[in-house]
């Protein structure tokens, strides 16, 4: 146990550092802009105030439209975590039977097809895919399920939140991705001595090399992926007129309020980091119960 | 008679080399009966094939690149016949003849799936079918009919899960008991057949704590979780001091009588194979180039051997020779590689007795298995007629 | 049904050397076949659309012809302002192509730069060059991008150019694999006591021999990524901007017609970008298992 904290205690200042790395970049960026804002200002001592007023989360008014930074970005980002987490569990909940599928030998020729359906589906531009989604939805409901608080209040609640997350899930492009890792994974640890001996017992082989096969592979990319898909929320957002942090970062370039789009770094670069290490420190213990 | 528990007849496996597209032989002709009770040892250096007709005989070669022919008789038990009549059947639009009184063949309607054109020399396969409808058969037979003890002692068992839930699982592929208790008090009970004498203990542990030995007893116990009818021991003694072998073959020699079950024990040390098996498969280059009970073999009743086997017995130092200070017998040469087609006998470089008259023949010719007493086969031109 | 022939006289080749198409699955070969395809169409689109030839004027306006329907003389119909749209998707790869190229070069030299300097120098420069690259590996692409754009307001170079820089930290990390793999392989050790120049060993050996393959599958998963941005930002309106044509912004202009039925204006455009990004994924996915490299995009 205190392996474990030492590690998590190393990765943690690691990732400290990082942000601070991070921000001392966007500070030189605050200096390029003219104008006067919160973090402008000379030297260090200009990034020190500006370090503290991020890490205490008083971002001040945004210098374009007036308005308080704090109250518009959080609600954008709890959206923009519901959409990420959504559409990923999406892709796996896709992905992970096809490439389970696609490890077995004996079904090769039909493992093909779904693994080339798959290429297709997650190289669909993923703008495209959401308005033939909006289409077809529009088409044979009459109803148009862009996300606002007055439709959601009118009937369609479900349809408006679930739709823009099965577009991203779908169109990211990261389903061909875990198929091909988890079925090259699966399939080598398939012929690994002891899933070959777990299977002349009689076991299921599955059960046998779900741990290094799937879980391992899997937790991997998946949470690599995540930076991604904050990018690729940003169009989905702005198609589906989702609240997020992707579609106010968008009206942030369009108005020029780099503040705005400073914070929204900030929070993305804070967010990415906290699930690295996640993902490291599931992937130590993972390593320290096999040993 | 006792009754037969397995047979296997003219099994034939070959691969299929995708770069220089030739097939390889890895075993050919290799016919195997165990009967109930019985303890069958197949010997061989490295790379004549003993893995490979253990793993054809488990079901785990793949389908893809080879060729498995042949047939395998085999006797499930009473509770399992129903189900694996299905599965022949299933499928199946022809009808074989896949029984030979109580036994079944698991080969059965497998060859639908190759096909030989003569000239240019092709085979014409559908490997996933193959592997499905062996899938099928063997799914039925494996673990509660036949079981196999792996070689790799330390990569056979799963890193990632402990000692004690692996033996549970085992132990569920028998018995579907729910209560947790039970299946756990159960694996105790089996850990203490294999003399692991702390088997709380080493039921919390994962494998890579454990030594060489202790994972091999571990698996054993898996292996012997099912209840096989017939073992397979595939080199259940590599990477073990003396001792410790000795003890492992105690162990499997004990639980065999206790358990009702057939062994087969795969060596390249007959040595350690003669201490328990009744009857002695030896293997040369994929096939089989004698067999015969235990006496025959390791004494040379008569004078009858093949000059393999005798080059085999003789290369284990006997206690006199060691008090003697005699050198190691070596068998001169390597074993031929598959990929060369040989035409005559396999052995013909390195045989001694290959002089004069007979030598033509062992070139040109392979050689049959000769029947010399009655169980006693030798396949050498020497023994002919 | 497979079939596996039978070569009765097989010259002895020494070794264990086996062609690479002979060592591809059918599988492989389809998705690079299909994967060269797609690089071929776009070469010869790009070559085209220099020369300026063979094509209707992509920017040629003609009220008379709107919106008509893919036939003969407009291979894939006209839009909404009657402009060609085969020619304008043959000109939309102009928006992409050399950018992609910068991209790839970029990420490419600097990604083997960093990536041997932390690979062959772990004591001095691992640390503070992986620093580095995380922190561009940790804000998320297109959050980068759209910085980039309010502060410098760039064309698709330059975006091109920053999306190259955001990609180092992947080419990097795997040139650091692989040289700490030869690192620990005792032919290194060996060419150093044979009187090899480092020069030497880190061109020859580290990148010509044994990170090509590795750079190759980049660079090709590489421009598929490039395609995806360059297409978001213009339909977003913040890449390249109309009238000049690309891929992206024609399906943006298209889509406000999509729902009165004239699908084709957004529908062939998104079909073309699909069949290019899956073409170069299956490319380097396919070169990927031919190689048995491990790299992911």
């Amino acid at each position: 146990m205190s392996r474990f904290l030492k590690v998590f205690s190393r990765e943690l200042a690691n990732a400290l550092l990082l942000v601070i790395g991070v921000t001392a970049i966007l500070y030189l960026s605050f200096n390029l802009m003219p104008g006067t804002f919160i973090g402008k200002g000379g030297g260090v001592e200009g990034y020190l105030n500006l370090l503290k007023r991020l890490f205490s989360f008083r971002f001040g008014v945004s210098p374009v439209s007036g308005r308080d930074i704090k109250s518009l970005v959080l609600p954008a980002f709890r959206n923009t975590l519901l959409l990420t987490f959504g559409s990923l569990f999406v892709s796996v909940l896709i992905a992970v039977p096809i490439g389970i599928f696609s490890a077995y030998r004996r079904f090769k020729s039909y493992s093909w097809a779904l693994s080339i359906f798959s290429y297709i589906i997650s190289s669909i531009p993923v703008f495209f895919l959401g308005y033939l989604v909006l289409y077809v939805v529009a088409r044979y409901t009459g109803f148009l399920p862009v996300f606002s608080v007055s439709a959601s209040a009118r009937g369609m609640p479900f349809l408006s939140f679930v739709l823009p997350i099965v577009v991203l899930g779908l169109g990211n492009d990261s389903i061909s991705e875990i198929v091909r890792l988890v079925g090259g994974e699966l399939e080598r640890v398939m012929s690994l001595d002891y899933v070959i001996a777990a299977k002349a017992r009689g076991e299921n082989m599955l059960q046998a090399s779900v741990h290094e096969g799937i879980v391992i592979p899997l937790i991997s990319i998946v949470f690599s992926k995540i930076p991604f898909i904050i990018g690729g929320a940003v169009v989905v957002e702005h198609v589906f007129n989702w609240p997020g942090m992707g579609r106010l970062a968008f009206q942030a370039t369009l108005d020029r309020d780099l503040p705005v789009l400073i914070i929204i770094a900030f929070l993305s670069v804070l967010f990415v980091r906290t699930t690295t290490l996640l993902k490291d420190m599931i992937l130590y213990s993972y390593r320290t119960s096999e040993s | 008679m006792s009754r037969q528990i397995a047979a296997l007849e003219h099994l034939k496996v070959y691969f299929y080399d995708q770069g220089d597209r030739r097939f390889i032989r890895a075993v050919e002709d290799v016919g195997l009966t165990v009967e109930q009770k019985q303890v069958v040892g197949l010997v061989g250096e490295s790379g004549c094939g003993k893995t490979i007709t253990a793993l054809s005989m488990m079901g785990l070669i793949d389908g893809e690149p080879g060729v498995v022919g042949g047939r395998f008789f085999f006797r499930p038990k009473e509770e399992d016949r129903r189900a694996l009549i299905f599965a022949i059947m299933r499928g199946n639009r022809k009808k074989y003849d896949c029984r030979k009184g109580e036994l079944f063949d698991l080969f059965c309607g497998l060859d639908d799936c190759v096909r030989f054109d003569a000239d240019p020399f092709t085979v014409i396969k559908d490997p996933e079918k193959w592997l499905r409808k062996n899938g099928r058969i063997m799914e039925q037979m494996r673990g509660r009919n036949i079981s196999m003890v792996f070689q790799n002692t330390r990569e056979a068992l799963n890193p990632f899960v402990t000692v004690g839930s692996q033996l549970v699982r085992a132990v569920q592929c028998l018995e579907n008991d729910k209560n947790r208790a039970a299946l756990a008090a159960r694996a105790e009970e089996l850990l203490l057949s294999v003399r692991i004498f702390n088997p709380g203990y080493v039921m919390n542990m994962y494998p890579d704590a454990l030594s060489i030995g202790m994972s091999q007893r571990v698996l054993i116990a898996i292996a012997l979780a099912s209840r096989p009818g017939l073992l397979i021991a595939d080199e259940p003694t590599t990477g073990l001091d003396t001792t410790n072998k000795h003890r492992i073959i105690d162990l499997l020699g004990e639980n065999m009588e206790r358990g009702n079950m057939s062994l087969v024990i795969i060596s390249h040390n007959i040595g350690i194979v003669r201490t328990i098996a009744d009857r002695i498969y030896v293997m040369y280059a994929g096939l089989i180039v004698e067999h015969g009970n235990k006496k025959e073999i390791v004494t040379g009743r008569k004078n009858a051997r093949h000059p393999y086997t005798e080059a085999l017995v003789s290369s284990v130092p006997t206690d006199a020779d060691i008090k003697r200070g005699k050198k190691l017998k070596v068998i001169e040469g390597v074993v031929p590689d598959n990929k060369m087609e040989t035409e005559g006998c396999p052995f013909l470089p390195r045989c001694r007795y290959a002089k004069g008259g007979i030598r033509r023949k062992c070139r040109t010719r392979r050689p049959e298995l000769f029947e010399v007493t009655s169980g006693h086969r030798i396949r050498c031109w020497l023994f002919a007629g | 049904m497979k079939r596996f022939y039978f070569e009765k006289e097989t010259t002895d080749r020494g070794g264990f050397y086996v062609p690479l198409y002979r060592r591809a699955s059918p599988v492989d070969a389809v998705s690079i076949g299909y994967g060269l395809f797609v690089v071929a169409y776009l070469v010869v689109f790009f070559i085209i659309s220099l020369t300026n030839s063979f094509i209707k004027d992509p920017m040629q306006v003609d009220i008379g012809q709107m919106f008509m329907s893919p036939s003969f003389e407009h291979l894939f119909g006209t839009d909404f302002l009657g402009r060609d749209i085969f020619s304008r998707i043959v000109k939309g790869t102009e928006a992409f192509f050399l950018p992609g190229l910068l991209c790839i070069a970029i990420s490419t030299l600097f990604g083997l730069g960093f990536g041997i300097l932390a690979g062959y120098y772990p004591r001095y420069c691992a640390g503070a060059v992986f620093y580095v690259l995380n922190i561009v590996d940790s804000i998320p692409r297109f959050i980068f991008i759209l910085i980039i754009i309010i502060l410098f307001n760039p064309s698709i170079y330059v975006i091109m150019i920053f999306v190259g820089i955001t990609s180092i930290p992947k080419t990097a990390s795997y040139i650091k694999a692989k040289v700490e793999l030869l690192k620990k392989n005792r032919f290194m050790e060996a060419s150093r006591a044979l009187g090899l120049s480092q020069a030497t060993i880190i061109f020859k050996h580290i990148i010509w021999i044994y990170s090509k393959t590795v750079l190759i599958i980049q660079a090709t998963l590489r421009m598929g990524e490039s395609v995806l941005i360059e297409t978001s930002l213009s339909y977003l309106g913040i890449g390249v901007q109309e009238p000049a044509p690309s891929w992206g912004n024609m399906v943006a202009m298209g889509k406000d017609f999509f729902f009165q039925g004239k699908m084709w204006l957004s529908t062939v455009p998104a079909v073309i970008i699909l069949m290019t990004i899956m073409g170069l994924y299956l490319l380097g996915d396919g070169l990927n298992s031919l190689y048995n490299e491990k790299v992911s995009r």
